[in-house]
């Protein structure tokens, strides 16, 4: 019997505790999927984190410890309560979820990736190898990203690895493959073709793994059944109910009802985990 | 600014706030229209179930179509005819009673809250 779950990835550093978010994440996609949920860490956090906030959650099917693998840090600006620091990002390197995911068909989803339907579900068993979208939208427009819309010429449209379904198959282990090489020449490939991040991005590898295995030509890649809604720093949320979540943005207050979304202000998740914790737990 | 004007201020943030609640249901609508069968990805549209009605209709137990990834699949027609139907139908009433949730909610505030 074909094996199905979901994984996440969460390193801890300074201003985040990416493992209470991912907690969030995880109780979320069981509750609206009905599939387990696995953790990929490091144990010295995972132990850091049970023994200092006491926690003793079950929802995890498996805690997968990443501890002999060289992780790369790198600063990025990110919002901290409502102010941008550079900050060190652990890439605890999701181009191994192929190789460390537990199931035989996975729905990768950041830490910061909240599930509030089941739509997620009619990706199961798919004849696609993976599902990853290539579109996205602002809780109150549509994105119009400057380096994602208005990218340079040749660029392959940008992918957003915030979540991916994959199949274990020789397609998805060759796409992995691909994409572990961009990364290790990660300047090569950013000057081939036009990146305009001085940073390394995993959406970034991923849009060029994706142009690459194709015969440098887009659309292999194929939209989940979801949208991808991002909201950024400083929205925050107002009113958290069962299957709905309400943000502020610059213009007008959201809700988003029965609707996932990416809440990149992800020090919100941690404010607010026991009342998520409440809902869904 | 006077009262009148301002009022009309208020209104124009209240239909703001509204207009994107019912753009966000349409294209919910739209992502609950989406079903996964076979390993196909498939859009629930009025063209897919008068395909799926035709091939009922004359005589056809299963037939190839192309999911919305131009993917071919054999499907049951009859079984697939029932499941998107259902799913059709189901949707679509759950999508117009929310509309009208928000159309006839008379602040902001309602519009955000509403079946809290």
């Amino acid at each position: 019997m074909t094996t199905k779950g979901v994984i996440i990835f969460a390193k801890n550093n300074e201003q985040f505790n990416y493992i209470k978010q991912a907690e969030v994440a995880a109780t979320m996609a069981k509750h609206f999927l009905g599939v387990p949920a696995s953790l990929i860490t490091l144990q010295e956090d995972y132990t850091n984190y049970r023994t200092k906030e006491f926690v003793d959650s079950e929802v995890w099917d498996k805690v997968i410890y990443l501890d002999d693998i060289n992780i790369d840090a790198n600063k990025r600006a990110v919002y901290v309560n409502n102010k941008a620091e550079k900050i060190t990002w652990y890439n605890l390197d999701r181009l191994l979820a192929y190789d460390l995911s537990p199931y035989d068909e996975t729905i990768l989803i950041d830490s910061d990736y909240l599930i509030q339907n089941s739509v997620l579900n009619n990706v199961w068993g798919s004849v696609e190898p993976m599902l990853m979208n290539t579109d996205s939208r602002l809780p109150s427009k549509h994105q119009e990203h400057i380096y994602e819309k208005v990218i340079t010429d040749g660029f392959p449209d940008i992918h957003w690895f915030t979540v991916c379904y994959f199949r274990k198959c020789k397609e998805t282990k060759n796409w992995f493959t691909i994409a572990k090489e961009i990364k290790e020449n990660n300047d090569f490939y950013s000057t081939t073709f036009n990146s305009p991040y001085s940073f390394y991005r995993n959406d970034i590898t991923a849009a060029i793994a994706s142009h690459v295995v194709n015969g440098y030509t887009d659309g292999w890649i194929k939209p989940l059944p979801t949208r991808q809604i991002n909201s950024y720093p400083p929205e925050s949320i107002i009113d958290i109910s069962k299957g709905s979540i309400t943000v502020s943005t610059d213009s007008i207050p959201v809700r988003l009802k029965d609707t996932n979304v990416h809440l990149l202000n992800k020090i919100e998740i941690e404010k607010y985990y026991d009342r998520f914790i409440e809902l869904y737990g | 600014m006077n009262k009148e004007t301002t009022e009309l201020f208020k209104k124009a943030n209240y239909r703001q706030v509204q207009n994107n609640q019912l753009q966000l249901l349409k294209e919910l609508k739209d992502e609950r229209l989406t079903i996964g069968y076979k390993g196909g990805m498939f859009n629930i549209n009025p063209t897919l179930l008068n395909l799926l009605d035709l091939l009922e209709r004359k005589g056809y137990e299963n037939s190839v179509i192309d999911d919305r990834n131009n993917n071919p699949i054999e499907v049951e027609v009859k079984t697939f005819m029932t499941l998107i139907l259902d799913t059709y139908v189901q949707e679509q009433n759950r999508a117009l009673a929310e509309q009208r949730k928000i159309v006839t909610a008379r602040s902001v505030e309602e519009i955000l809250t509403y079946d809290d």
